[in-house]
């Protein structure tokens, strides 16, 4: 078994590798490093974070591990822009994937395609250009969408089609904006695909506003596409100016979430001012220097590594709001970069978010009796991990081990400070981070934990049921909504969903004569 | 580039390993990125696995890209040797790494390289180690399920049971120590399972013809009697039958049940079915649920002590899922059948008794396990020992074995015809690729078999071919035996065959009776719409057509590669015939026919149910219903039933829709949700239909009020149909207002 120890360190000599043959297993090639200054930690988190590194020991297995291709991503950003059009640039094995993974979705006109790579792509014997050309111009006609986001895949990766080349000679053709992210499983991980979608938008908006001047250039010279770009144009002139601070929170959530998370923050007088991403593509938020921004999502991190060196925004570093103390936190943290203090109840002298956790823990105490004192594994998945474990150590269950396909320690440092505040407060040992897991290894490491409690990808729950392990898989946290207070009793109830099947089935059996 | 949505037939990579994973035994390596292992996930759910899916991806990620993949992929195959010990380890790349243009041959080689260093390496430690290695049922670390861990810890049967029981624990009383037992025995090979399983299942009578045809049955008896003779060793006897033919139905039902749970390669004899055709039953030492529940002894680490290691050649982008299974199975018994004949170890004399090889059965077949189950049935029925299954449950040391089964068998045309084709060039084996779904195919079939068997008995096997006559007719056959020519001998065991098709079809399979019972009648002339692969569409077709008196309007399939064979096949039996692999032509072709019901894959389904039209699936692709835990073949007789009822239930309400014509229907309906009706249909037929457009438009206008209270009264499933007949008649014949009348003339008009 492969063992990489990490610390801080050697955080970048990390991977010594003790007997695979591989010298190098680590991160995707994120392009940059953190511009440190952009961080806007207070001092506690840096306190924390720096002994919490040192302290806490990171495993890399660089196994052989499943998730789900990064391109799933479209299963739920076609959802939340809702005038978008998302085309997925790649062979029938991803075609293939999408159709299974967003099973019965097609049949509801999905506003996501194939661009279907054929033989005669892939030996370069068609003009890329003139068939993607071809294909939008298609969309355009029968969809018509404000905008087309191109997902690369591996394949376009490794024919190295320029898509970022093509994008703007064909935007400008075609009347439409286009995004190109690289979505693909050379370098990421399932939900790593909306960071990377999250970060073409970014830069996006940067571009828009510093190619305005020029687009209205190219419009005035040719006279005749004026009105089907004007879109673009208008967009840049519609907004007002942030003059001030102003706070746009990142990750895609559906928007009944993002109402919920706004008005949380608003009683707490701050003013979300904008979302990335927003319902519609022609609402993308400005960024600069006074904008102050957020995630919500733990996967994002190049996300953030574009809106700090790119749009040259401040990041603010908080833990994630999944859970109500995670919610609680992270509106803490906001609250700390505008440099207010949270509202405090006169009556009680706490602070009101701190008694609206407490009511909410106390309303889930139903579940948090099935839970309390189990175990929990998670094989790792969809990068939520650290903030779920997190959330259900809180909860009072203990966490055996916590894989992740990949874990940015720079910007989950606030959630990871938290869950080890979290486990020393709860009197449970820090969990095993394993990055890039080894499957295999870990079914060997459950059969002797016996976790109560297994949360794992689609591949492995029915054979670990078959073996006596309870579990639940990980993807359904990836689609349910999780985050803020008033979401908490979701996680709950699928947490707990297993066990209370597992609970009523034993029961059954044991009052039954005989 | 092409613009696609969503496709019928899977990319090449998913065929390979589909094959892979259906043998025993066998691990396939992925060389693949991130993302591309789906086919674990789709195992897992759908087959509703339990045991972890062989196949491992060997990730491609950015680093192995720059470094190439060699060293990464050799890791994984000698780490999966020492994990697992397979006996095959196969490689096979996807669409995405294919275009890597790697050099995967010599990867393989390089592995097999050394994978035989470390056996050297072990065998000059001794024979210890590789007795050590044999010893293990299994991986060195493999994490067992339970039922088999605790078999190995040998709990009573009761303490199994009790922990068990959190399995299953929605059954009801009576079938739980069934299940229980095979549940336990398909875990744990390694108790006698197989004999518990029987018992269990010894139960389940089918009493399908004693319950149809009692009375009828009992002549029969007489029949059998002149025929052939009833075997003591069967345990059944006909009186028995009648006996438990007053078991009540669930009991049957429940029974099936139980043996579809269990995918252990156990043929539960059915006792009930009266076995007609006998034919080789008193020559064959074995029984053959004895044969095929004995698990025959690897010899493994005698002749083998290393994996082979293979690589799966497809090109990615000129085959489909199908058509790679094909190649891929072909592949890997073409590689066995060469080595047995390098290393002198192929045996091609033919066994002693009739036998059959059935080639093509895998996992995420639609309904491939129950089909499998329904013809060891009928193989056993007949007489002929099943030789191989490959590849689901095969062993791939069992490959070099093919050549001693008299014939091959290719239930599916999409898989495995290709191996029968070469085992056909390589050995003189006859194949028969007649699919016996519905009562006319079938009874081809059994006639095709019972040639080829005749066939051999005559030219190769003569002494056999006494024995069989003499033991069939030694009480009373003194005439026949003096003139035996061989033509004469033929006729007799042509007619055997033929006796036990007239048995089966009219005795156990109540699909014949269905024909020609009055329920039938009411779906005779209704339209319908058949879309699957080739095999299912073009057997459907025919059975609809020849067997229900049903108009197919459209019969098509999405295997263009087999389009020319599909044509011949259907020619005849319907009005027209699509070849597409497009799912909107498909949609479109339904949208127009307007079809009573569809009988399609799970995109028909959807399409149907976008259009309010009902619709059978008889093909994959499918999704996790057509997984069903009960017992649902569509082959052979009990097939024959299935698809019987499959398609009775699918017509609207069936006998209900006929009664509502008859009596001008009840439509309790209301008038809102006939209004949500068209209105649904406005949206889903969108702008582009300018008739239907126009009737929102003008509905007022366009009806008159008389007119649009009659068309009230037609019932609500029809409605949105009558009314755009209606209107399309008047658009047509520039009639501004629809009277009454009018309706009743558009009615005519479209019904001449």
């Amino acid at each position: 078994m492969v063992k990489v120890v990490l610390s801080n360190e050697d955080k970048n000599s990390h991977l010594k590798i003790r007997d695979n043959g591989f010298k190098w297993g680590g991160e995707p090639p994120i392009e940059t490093l953190y511009d440190k200054d952009a961080f806007l930690c207070d001092k506690y988190v840096k306190k924390e974070s720096s002994l919490y590194l040192v302290n806490v020991f990171f495993e890399c297995e660089t196994g052989n591990y499943h998730t789900f291709c990064p391109i799933s991503c479209v299963a739920w950003l076609y959802q939340k822009i809702e005038d978008s059009f998302f085309l997925v640039i790649g062979t029938k094995t991803c075609g293939y994937f999408l159709q299974n993974a967003l099973g019965v979705m097609i049949f509801a006109e999905p506003r996501y395609a194939m661009a279907e790579l054929e033989e005669s792509d892939i030996s370069a014997q068609l003009n890329d250009y003139k068939e993607l050309k071809r294909l939008c111009l298609q969309i355009k006609q029968d969809r018509n969408p404000s905008v087309i986001v191109w997902i690369g895949t591996c394949t376009t990766e490794i024919i190295k089609m320029d898509l970022e080349g093509m994008a703007p000679r064909l935007e400008v053709e075609i009347g439409l904006p286009i995004v190109v992210a690289r979505a693909n499983g050379l370098d990421y991980a399932f939900t790593q695909g909306e960071d990377t979608v999250l970060a073409a938008m970014a830069l996006a908006s940067l571009k828009s506003k510093n190619h305005n001047q020029q687009l209205e250039n190219h419009f005035n010279n040719n006279k005749t596409s004026k009105t089907s770009v004007s879109l673009l144009t208008e967009k840049i002139e519609d907004k007002p100016q942030p003059t001030e601070k102003s706070l746009v929170l990142f990750g895609s959530v559906p928007s009944t979430v993002a109402t919920q998370l706004t008005l949380e923050l608003k009683k707490e007088g701050i003013i979300v001012s904008g979302w990335l991403p927003s319902q519609r593509y022609q609402d993308l938020p400005i960024f600069n220097k006074d904008t102050l921004v957020c995630g919500i999502n733990p996967f994002l991190s190049r996300t953030a590594t574009t809106l700090m060196r790119r749009s040259k925004c401040t990041l603010i570093c908080a833990p994630f709001p999944i859970g109500p103390d995670g919610t609680r936190v992270w509106i803490e943290k906001i609250c700390a970069a505008f440099g207010t203090s949270p509202v405090i109840n006169p009556l009680t002298g706490k602070t009101k978010l701190e008694e609206r956790e407490f009511f909410i823990f106390q309303g889930l105490e139903e579940y948090l009796k099935l839970i309390r004192g189990k175990t929990v594994f998670f094989m790792g998945d969809n990068l939520l991990e650290i903030s779920l474990a997190r959330f259900l150590t809180r909860c009072g269950m203990i966490v055996y081990e916590v894989g992740i396909p990949y874990l940015d320690k720079r910007f989950q440092a606030a959630e990871l400070a938290l869950l080890e505040q979290t486990c020393k407060e709860m009197n449970v040992p820090m969990p095993r981070i394993v990055e890039k897991p080894d499957n295999y290894y870990q079914i060997q490491r459950i059969r002797e934990l016996q976790p109560d409690l297994t949360i794992t990808g689609m591949a492995h729950a029915n054979p670990l049921e078959a073996r006596g392990i309870t579990t639940k898989w990980s993807v359904e946290f990836t689609f349910a909504q999780i985050h803020g207070f008033t979401n908490a009793r979701e996680i709950l109830e699928l947490v707990t969903r297993p066990l209370r099947r597992n609970a009523m089935q034993n029961k059954t059996l044991l009052t039954r004569p005989e | 580039m092409k613009l696609a949505y969503w496709m019928y037939a899977g990319p090449a990579h998913i065929g390979t390993l589909r094959v892979a994973s259906s043998f025993k035994n066998v691990h396939a390596i992925m060389h693949a990125p991130l993302g591309d292992d789906y086919f674990n996930v789709m195992r897992s759910m759908l087959e509703r696995e339990r045991d972890f899916t062989p196949v491992t991806a060997s990730i491609v990620d950015r680093h192995v890209l720059a470094r190439g993949s060699q060293e990464k992929v050799v890791e994984n195959i000698t780490r999966k040797n020492k994990e697992e010990s397979p006996d095959l380890i196969l490689l096979t790349p996807t669409c995405t790494s294919s275009i890597l243009q790697e050099d995967l041959h010599n990867f393989v080689e390089r592995s097999t390289l050394t994978l035989t260093s470390v056996v050297n390496n072990t065998d000059t430690s001794g024979e210890v180690m590789v007795k050590a290695k044999a010893t293990r049922p299994g991986a060195n670390s493999t994490f067992y399920p339970i039922t088999t861990l605790l078999s190995k810890t040998k709990l009573g049967l009761n303490a199994q049971a009790l922990s068990l029981e959190s399995f299953i624990p929605f059954v009801n009383k009576g079938n739980k120590s069934k299940i229980l037992l095979s549940t336990f025995a398909e875990g744990a090979k390694y108790t006698s399972g197989g004999s518990k399983m029987k018992k269990a299942t010894t139960a389940s009578l089918n009493a399908v013809v004693a319950l149809a045809h009692g009375p009828k049955a009992l002549t029969n008896d007489q029949k059998n009697k002149d025929l052939l003779f009833v075997h003591s060793d069967n345990n059944y006897t006909l009186s028995k039958t009648f006996d438990n033919s007053k078991q009540d139905h669930r009991t049957k039902q429940s029974g099936k049940k139980n043996e579809g749970t269990s995918s252990a390669p156990v043929l539960p004899r059915e006792v009930g079915a009266p076995r007609v055709l006998d034919l080789f039953r008193p020559l064959l030492n074995l029984d053959v649920v004895k044969e095929t529940t004995s698990i025959k002894p690897v010899d493994k680490f005698i002749e083998n002590q290393q994996p082979d290691v293979i690589l799966a050649d497809v090109n990615h982008y000129r085959v489909n899922e199908l058509q790679a299974a094909d190649r891929t199975l072909e592949q890997i018994v073409r590689y066995y059948i060469e080595k047995a004949k390098k290393q002198n170890h192929l045996n091609i004399t033919k066994t002693e008794k009739p036998s059959v090889n059935i080639i093509g059965i895998f996992t995420l077949g639609f309904h491939n396990q129950h089909d499998c189950r329904e013809l060891k049935r009928l193989f056993n029925d007949l007489g002929i020992k099943i030789n191989e299954i490959i590849p689901e449950g095969g062993n791939v040391h069992n490959l070099k074995n093919l050549p001693q089964a008299w014939f091959n068998f290719v239930p599916y045309r999409e898989v495995g015809l290709m191996t029968a084709v070469y085992l056909k060039s390589e050995f003189d084996m006859p194949y028969i690729s007649i699919t016996p779904m519905g009562l006319v195919d079938t009874a081809l079939c059994i006639r095709a078999i019972g040639n080829i068997i005749t066939n051999i008995l005559i030219e190769k096997k003569k002494d056999l071919l006494r024995n069989t006559i003499q033991n069939h007719f030694n009480n009373k056959a003194e005439t026949k035996e003096g003139g035996s020519e061989g033509k004469n001998k033929a006729d007799i065991l042509l007619n055997l065959f033929n006796n036990y098709i007239d048995q089966q079809t009219r005795f156990v399979s109540q699909a014949a009776w269905f024909s020609r019972s009055i329920d039938c009648q009411n779906l005779t002339g209704k339209k319908v719409v058949v879309f699957g692969d080739a095999t299912h569409s073009a057997a459907m077709t025919k059975i609809l057509a020849r067997e229900m008196g049903i108009r197919v309007s459209c019969a098509g399939t999405y295997c263009k590669h087999d389009a020319d064979w599909f044509r011949e096949q259907v020619s005849g039996f319907c009005d027209q015939i699509l070849i597409t692999d497009d799912h909107t032509i498909v949609g479109d072709t339904i949208k127009k026919l307007e079809p009573a019901a569809i009988f399609g894959t799970q995109m028909e389904r959807h399409v149907g149910k976008r259009l309010d039209i009902p619709c059978g699936v008889i093909s994959a692709p499918v999704h996790i219903q057509n997984f069903p835990l009960g017992y649902r073949p569509f082959l052979g007789y009990e097939g024959t039933n299935q698809i019987a009822d499959l398609v009775y239930n699918s017509f609207n309400l069936g006998m209900e829709d006929h009664l509502l014509q008859i009596f001008g229907g009840h439509d309790s309906v209301q008038q809102d949700l006939d209004q949500t009706n068209i209105k649904n249909n406005l949206l889903n037929e969108g702008t582009t239909d300018n008739i239907v457009f126009m009737s929102k438009k003008n509905e007022f206008e366009l009806w008159s009020s008389e007119g649009l209270a009659e068309l009230n009264k037609v019932p609500g499933f029809v409605r949105g149909k009558v009314k755009r007949n209606t209107e399309k008649y008047a658009l047509q014949n520039n009639i501004p207002l629809i009277t009454v009348e009018i309706m009743y003339q558009a009615k005519e008009a479209l019904s001449t």
